[in-house]
């Protein structure tokens, strides 16, 4: 990871007020008096946002804090396998694809023995579809 | 008499009474493993029942809260690690306990004084709200909108990390909450043209993204292992220790409600209040405090469970959140068609006597639920974090598609759940941008109509501040609040506690 995170974190905070700030003044009046338009809480809110951002980033100028993780790599990976468990999830049954994910996850943290992460995500699968779709009545994407 | 037989109902109805017991003993749980938030579970819970009946709905909730700000104790004793932010403060003398081989007599206390805490808290929520609510009609736009403020102030100062930074995240926090169509002019606000936008940002999806996945990711981050004391010890405190620590134990209490009352400010700091009290005033300990003294276990312990009643008292009353709980019950108001604040007590009062039935009989549950289940728990805590972060991940998957059956609300969900995590870690406080989110509509609604009220005229308005008790009051907190966190005011108290200490002396 780069050096000074919390400069960056900073800079994020700068960024983000100024680009609020900028959105605000794009709100309509719609007829109304600027004081008591629906742009005027935003525009003070994020114009307040702006100045303390800058005061922040000036007050810790010389701080840094760096974030551990203690695997980058394997944090990602989660992420990842998030990720396609989510966006695969209109294409195939939800269910079947729970157990696909909670499996693959469980290996992939090294949960248990192979035959534990089959049974555990299995009784869950099952749970989810008992709980959720049977007694919730909830419908699923696929 | 209808309001008593509504106070009633969660032990008349066998249905809420069940979902009582259900809540607060799943509660324990989930307060228990660290990792599992009460917000987290609460924000799950509103997702999956906002097709119930409000009444069971809310009762469940309400028996989750109790229970999961009590379970975070038994980690905190067993563990050294508090299962919830509440129990920071049992660790302190609740480890050493357990370590001497008390481990069983540290969660009873805890059991015991949570249970008088709780009645404490749930007597002041029944007498003091009514009363509360009577006043709070009186309130006027610019009333509310000070208060909302003054919440996120307070926030922002109690919270731990940077007080300019919590404000920053609280300010977009309001902006996030003002995303879509404004309700009175249908002006797009942060819309950006897309229709998805147009809707607002779903509390509930936010709120499981920053609390759920957001803490999903935290534990990721940590490669740590659990290590639970095996020796656990008598459980039941005597009825001599008992009666020995009320007097302590109702002090606190009475400290959890106060603190737990003043908006935005959860069991986290009443705890740690009612820790510091307890040492404060304990001249004669059980044995040195961070050695395993009782006393360390019976005030943050009281305090935090007594806060539960109090922070229901603004939400009901003002329909300003106590704490990040409750802000997600204000949620499950809303879907539910209910407005919480003054008016609630006048159109539908049976709301707020069940919520506070339930809350009793919560308190009542917990006693039993509370000394049982140890041996469970000690299982349930050794189950490796490889298989409980994915199933929480699921779960949280799951409650933010069921809010409108949408697959894209749960890509929400997980960008709030990264920024949670971010946040966390640089050490930005995430309670004032989820309050933020929540009271985002109040503020606005509030400010502008204090402003038509006003004519648009700045300077009305500043003398209807300056000329109304409520307004003025509020605005003095405020001001105080906010000058409490600058180098000024720190650098006028130390001279004038140098002054003090040299005229001592002197």
């Amino acid at each position: 990871m780069a050096r000074n995170q919390n400069l960056i974190v900073n800079l994020m905070l700068v960024v983000v007020s100024a680009f609020i700030l900028y959105s605000a003044f794009q709100i309509e009046l719609k007829g109304s008096a600027f004081i008591s338009s629906p742009k005027i809480l935003p525009v003070l809110l994020s114009a307040t946002m702006l100045c303390l951002s800058l005061v922040n980033l000036y007050i810790e100028r010389n701080k840094d804090v760096r974030i551990t993780i203690d695997s980058m790599l394997f944090f990602f990976g989660f992420l990842v396998i998030v990720l396609l468990y989510v966006g695969l999830m209109k294409f195939i049954n939800f269910h079947v694809l729970t157990f696909l994910y909670l499996f693959g996850s469980f290996l992939y943290f090294r949960a248990g023995s192979i035959f534990r992460c089959l049974l555990v995500a299995a009784i869950f699968s099952v749970s989810v579809y008992l709980i959720f779709e049977k007694a919730f009545r909830i419908i699923f994407p696929a | 008499m209808d309001n008593l037989a509504n106070f009633l109902m969660p032990v008349t109805n066998l249905n809420l009474l069940l979902l009582v017991a259900i809540g607060v003993f799943a509660g324990i749980y989930v307060g228990a493993i660290p990792g599992l938030s009460v917000a987290m579970a609460t924000a799950l819970l509103l997702s999956l029942t906002y097709t119930w009946d409000t009444l069971d709905a809310l009762a469940l909730i309400v028996g989750v809260y109790v229970g999961g700000v009590y379970g975070g104790a038994r980690a905190a004793v067993l563990l050294n690690i508090p299962g919830a932010p509440a129990a920071i403060a049992t660790t302190f003398d609740g480890y050493p306990m357990a370590l001497r081989g008390e481990a069983g007599l540290a969660i009873g206390l805890a059991t015991v004084v949570s249970v008088i805490g709780g009645l404490i808290g749930a007597f002041f929520l029944t007498f003091a709200t009514p009363l509360i609510s009577k006043i709070a009609v009186d309130f006027s736009h610019i009333d509310f909108f000070l208060l909302a403020m003054l919440g996120l102030m307070l926030v922002g100062t109690l919270s731990k990390g940077s007080f300019l930074k919590a404000v920053i995240v609280a300010f977009l926090g309001i902006n996030f909450g003002l995303v879509g169509l404004d309700g009175i002019t249908g002006a797009h606000r942060f819309t950006f043209g897309s229709l998805e936008l147009m809707k607002g940002i779903n509390i509930i999806v936010a709120i499981l993204g920053l609390f759920g996945f957001a803490e999903v990711l935290v534990q990721l981050s940590q490669s740590k292992h659990f290590k639970v004391i095996k020796q656990v010890g008598k459980l039941l405190p005597s009825m001599k220790q008992i009666i020995r620590l009320l007097p302590l134990t109702m002090r606190t209490s009475m400290i959890g409600v106060i603190v737990g009352a003043l908006p935005g400010v959860g069991g986290e700091i009443a705890a740690l209040l009612g820790y510091d009290h307890a040492k404060r005033t304990t001249k004669k300990p059980s044995r040195p405090f961070g050695e395993g003294a009782y006393e360390g276990v019976v005030g943050p312990e009281s305090a935090n469970n007594a806060a539960v009643g109090g922070a229901l008292i603004p939400m009901l009353t003002l329909g300003i959140p106590g704490d990040a709980v409750t802000a997600i019950i204000i949620g499950a108001f809303v879907i539910h068609g209910l407005n919480p604040g003054p008016t609630l007590m006048i159109q539908s009062p049976e709301y707020f006597y069940v919520i506070a039935g339930s809350l009793f009989l919560a308190n009542i549950f917990l006693l039993g639920f509370g000394l049982i289940g140890i041996g469970i728990f000690k299982r349930i805590v050794m189950v490796s974090k490889g298989f409980i972060l994915p199933v929480i991940t699921v779960l949280t998957i799951i409650g933010a598609y069921t809010i409108n059956n949408n697959v894209d609300d749960i890509f929400w969900m997980l960008g709030f759940g990264v920024l949670g995590y971010l946040l966390r870690v640089f050490n930005i406080p995430v309670g004032p941008l989820v309050l933020g989110i929540v009271l985002g509509p109040l503020v606005d609604k509030s400010f502008r109509g204090a402003m038509i009220a006003a004519n648009n005229d700045v300077p009305t308005l500043l003398l209807e501040i300056l000329t109304q008790p409520i307004s003025l009051i509020l605005t003095i907190f405020l001001i105080v609040s906010i000058l409490s966190n600058t180098n000024l005011y720190r650098n006028t108290k130390a001279r004038i506690a140098a002054a003090l200490k040299g005229g001592k002396s002197g």
